[in-house]
């Protein structure tokens, strides 16, 4: 110890007090902010008020919910016809042709609907731009009506009217008539009229220059619309189109915009939040925090919304959503991590949680451009030899994935997963001899040692490049493949998937506007010169059969059809893959209403029928 | 001194001339292309064609050459427009000006904290050469520097969340509108930041009081019967400072980089997090101002640094 040091002795209690002082002053300013008290609410997100019990509805042409009695049933009016969704697993027929559609209003899936309150919803918030027909991710969807509906009431199953109240199909199943509500405004004021419907849909189908519409492809198939009078309008298809209703009432095709918005804004809304006929308009949007919408008291059913108003808070992190909901920084998410969801299943007074069904699905896609994925039998040994277990325990760390086959999971024309297990290829294990099949694919193909040197991008998001890791290790362990893993930013790989530059690329897949249906999903993807399809695959006969799909409305031979092009594609292979990747629905159990237990896929809507029950 | 600052802000003038030619380029030559996002999630699943790429690349003036697009930029910011988000039309100043008052929160709060803690620790390890206190300064200020804050940011909402069900609020409140909310939101990354950096102060203080306390003028001091207090707080420590502003000053920058992970971990709408989101979308005009902000800031906080020195030691004088 030196001298000076021994000088400074004497007053070693007072630099501790000092120290003690500083570090005690920081760890209190940490704990006091911490503190596990309730935390004072913040003024833009404050939790929901409590509710006042619903007053009865003004009469009209819906029956309105009363707080005393349990919320109008969600069946449809009576001898109404109700038509359910391609994904309507639980109804036992198809689209009735040439039915009728009458009135039928959405209403909570749970009793005694209260008024007040502002519900939270944890999501991606973020958006590019706001025009919804041009792929915008913003979470402003209700602002706006379609001319049909998926019911939250009982689980998005059932499509019911929105802003038309009956729609008449032709025998011939190609022109649709639809009756439109009467009475509705736009948030701004101007009135709903049928030239809203004809120009929300005409730019996407026949697009202005400047406009990019993403759902053109879905909406192919409409050959006309016309605005019979201010109240009817008449849709022409090409060619009979099984989902035609289902792309109607699909969030991003389906809004109705204005047609005085569209033309003061040249068709092109991608700069503009344009006013909605929605149950909530817009109030506030801070990029990259949150959209703010308040109640829409002109809303056309006098009955909704319940709660005064929405706030989509933007948790990009998957696990972020789970900890918001479980710590009541929001009140729902229809994705959760898995591990925060996890955790809110040991918290049942607290939070429940599901997993619903996605129409999302991961794969290894192949060049088919590429020597030695142009040959089939090459990319036919890896589907055989694709490990389905140590995939899916792969995947399964971050987000459920189905077993499913070429039709996502939770869809009315699914196989059952007993039958897709039996299959080869689809074996929870893949057993030996299947292996060796798929090793004897290799050899008569050319490479009975394996393959070197393939090149293999993929997405760097946590969920694709674990997978993609996890093909990397056992490509090289079961069929000696050696791929030499790019892992590339999402931007950049979908450049180097647009741009044919890769041998294997992984990524993930899914049917533009969220509709799950086989026909749609796989003109995309496998169709000769499909939108989705880059691996380039080509097959004269499988897109004969995708259009036949396309327009079989009959249940059972679309059944057939569709078998049928999943043991080509089976056969052929041009992806390998997961099965559809499901989510984690995650809610604060004093939310009610929103047909959370009845949901089979993953849907971010239901605001309106949403109430708190505390 | 007068003439000392003019020279240094005409000298910064070539480094964020440099710094914008850098970033504009950047942006440009790196691959990813922006028109990819234009379609949001279904990016992925439908591909814009060459026509409609074509269209876009018109409508934002992207089809101009390089040298009218920044001339165009360079426009903007002398006119303190910034531009407009690419797509969104939101114009960027507003995004800093919402945005920058929480980040710049965290910045102070981490230099506070670091000032408070690692100063101390460093005079109190410095004075104690090899004692128990000693010791534990030093594993304080390593393990501290070894440990990237997002991690333990994520480290602590986890057990926050775990154990006691909270979290920090998700939406930004100004400090003005809701003290007790702001601090919240503010006092996770701050605290964290604020370690990281009080670990180096804590090195870099040490070594330097020691040396310090070497020196003459203390052995004088004590020699003429000083007492120790006021020997080490107006005379060693003062002359011990100058590493330690400079320190602080690199700190800062550090922090602005720092910051983007740490907002990240704690999900604070802060700046960084703005960074984050931009280049996830590929978003040119937010990612340039931004990082042209950072420069500028980073310039300043140097030369705001360089003119504190002749504060802490009279024997330095500028353009004298």
């Amino acid at each position: 110890m030196t001298d000076v040091e021994r000088g400074i002795g004497p007053k070693r209690l007072t630099r501790r007090a000092l120290l003690v002082s500083s570090l005690g002053v920081a760890v209190g300013l940490g704990l006091a902010a911490c503190a596990p008290t309730a935390p004072a609410p913040s003024k833009p997100a404050e939790p929901a008020k409590p509710a006042e019990p619903a007053k009865p509805a003004a009469p009209a042409q819906q029956a309105p919910a009363q707080a005393s009695k349990p919320a109008e049933a969600p069946k449809p009016a009576q001898g109404a016809p109700v038509l359910p969704t391609s994904a309507g697993v639980a109804q036992p027929a198809l689209k009735p042709v040439g039915s009728v559609v009458v009135d039928r209003p959405l209403r909570p899936s749970a009793p005694n609907p209260k008024r007040g309150g502002e519900i939270r919803m944890a999501q991606n918030g973020t958006a590019a731009h706001f025009d919804l027909a041009q792929g915008s991710t913003a979470p402003t969807f209700r602002l706006y009506n379609k001319l049909l509906q998926k019911d939250p009431a009982d689980g998005y199953k059932t499509l019911v009217t929105d802003l038309a109240t009956a729609v008449e199909v032709a025998p011939d199943n190609k022109t649709y008539t639809f009756k439109l509500r009467d009475g509705v405004k736009f948030h701004d004021g101007t009135p709903f009229t049928s030239a809203d419907v004809v120009a929300s849909f005409k730019r996407q189908v026949d697009p202005p220059t400047g406009v990019i519409p993403t759902f053109k492809f879905i909406l192919g198939p409409i050959s006309g619309i016309d605005a019979l009078d201010p109240m009817t309008v008449r849709f022409t298809l090409s060619q009979p189109y099984f989902s035609f209703l289902d792309v109607l009432a699909a969030d991003g095709p389906g809004q109705i915009y204005s047609k005085k918005t569209l033309d003061e804004n040249g068709n092109d809304l991608k700069k503009v939040i344009a006013p909605g006929t929605g149950p909530y308009k817009f109030t506030e949007h801070k990029q990259g925090e949150y959209w703010l919408f308040d109640k829409y008291p002109d809303y056309y059913d006098k009955e909704l919304p319940y709660a005064d108003k929405v706030r989509w808070l933007h948790v990009p992190l998957a696990d972020d959503r789970g900890t918001a909901v479980l710590t009541g920084r929001a009140d729902w998410t229809s994705n959760a991590g898995l591990q925060t969801w996890l955790e809110g299943q040991k918290r049942p007074d607290v939070v429940t949680g599901r997993h619903t069904k996605g129409i999302v699905r991961t794969a290894a896609i192949f060049n088919t451009k590429h020597k030695p994925f142009d040959d089939k039998r090459v990319r036919k040994a890896i589907h055989l030899a694709w490990n389905r277990a140590d995939m899916s325990a792969v995947s399964g760390r971050f987000e459920p994935t189905s077993y499913s086959r070429w039709v996502p999971h939770g869809d009315a024309f699914e196989m059952p997963e007993e039958e897709i297990k039996k299959l080869p290829g689809y074996q929870p294990q893949t057993p030996p001899e299947v292996i060796q099949q798929a090793k004897k694919l290799l050899a008569d193909a050319g490479f009975p040692d394996g393959i070197k040197g393939v090149d293999f991008i993929a997405i760097r998001d946590h969920y694709t490049i674990n997978g993609a890791t996890a093909m990397q290790d056992w490509l090289k362990r079961l069929l000696n493949i050696e791929a030499n893993l790019r892992p590339l930013d999402r931007t950049q790989c979908l450049q180097e998937e647009a741009a044919g530059n890769f041998d294997i690329c992984f990524n993930w897949k899914q049917t533009p506007g969220a509709i799950s249906d086989f026909g749609l999903y796989a003109a995309l993807a496998f169709k000769t010169g499909g939108g989705n399809n880059a691996g380039y695959y080509s097959n004269p006969e499988l897109d004969k059969l995708i259009d036949e799909i396309l327009s079989e409305l009959d249940k059972e031979k679309r059944t057939a059809l569709i078998r049928k092009a999943e043991d080509m594609l089976d056969e052929e292979s041009p992806w390998v893959g997961n099965g559809f990747n499901g989510h984690g629905l995650f809610w604060r159990n004093e939310l009610k209403g929103m047909g959370f237990e009845q949901r089979v896929f993953t849907e971010g809507a239901g605001f309106e029928v949403g109430f708190f029950d505390k | 001194m007068r003439n000392y600052i003019v020279q240094r802000l005409l000298a910064a003038i070539p480094t964020i001339f440099g710094i914008t030619v850098l970033i504009f380029l950047a942006m440009r030559v790196l691959p990813g292309d922006p028109f990819l996002a234009v379609g949001g999630e279904a990016a992925a699943t439908v591909r814009m064609t060459e026509d409609q790429i074509r269209q876009a690349r018109e409508q934002l003036g992207l089809d101009r050459p390089y040298w009218q697009q920044y001339l165009s930029w360079i426009g903007d910011i002398a006119r303190g427009e910034l531009g407009r988000s690419f797509w969104r039309d939101e114009p960027v100043r507003d995004l800093i000006v919402r945005r920058a008052p929480i980040s710049a929160e965290i910045a102070i709060l981490a230099i506070v904290v670091a000032w408070l803690v690692g100063i101390p620790i460093g005079v109190l390890s410095a004075t104690r050469t090899n004692s128990v206190v000693d010791y534990i300064a030093r594993v304080f200020a390593v393990l501290f520097i070894a440990i990237p804050g997002f991690w333990l940011g994520i480290l602590i909402v986890t057990a926050l969340v775990l154990t006691f069900l909270w979290r920090p609020p998700i939406t930004s409140v100004d400090l003005w509108v809701d003290p007790w909310t702001n601090l919240q939101i503010v006092i996770g990354p701050g605290m964290v930041l604020g370690f990281g950096i009080a670990a180096v102060l804590a090195r870099f203080s040490r070594s330097s009081m020691l040396e310090v306390m070497g020196e003459d003028y203390v052995r004088t001091a004590r020699a003429k019967g000083l007492a120790g207090r006021t020997i080490i707080w107006p005379h060693a420590l003062k002359n011990a400072m100058l590493p330690t502003i400079t320190v602080t000053g690199t700190a800062i920058g550090g922090l602005l980089g720092g910051a983007v992970a740490v907002e990240t971990a704690f999900s604070v709408p802060g700046l960084g997090l703005t960074l984050v989101q931009a280049l996830n979308e590929r978003d040119w005009t937010i990612v340039q101002n931004l990082v042209l902000l950072y420069g500028v800031l980073f310039t300043l906080v140097n030369l705001a640094v360089d003119i504190s020195y002749s504060w802490f030691d009279p024997r330095i004088r500028y353009g004298e």
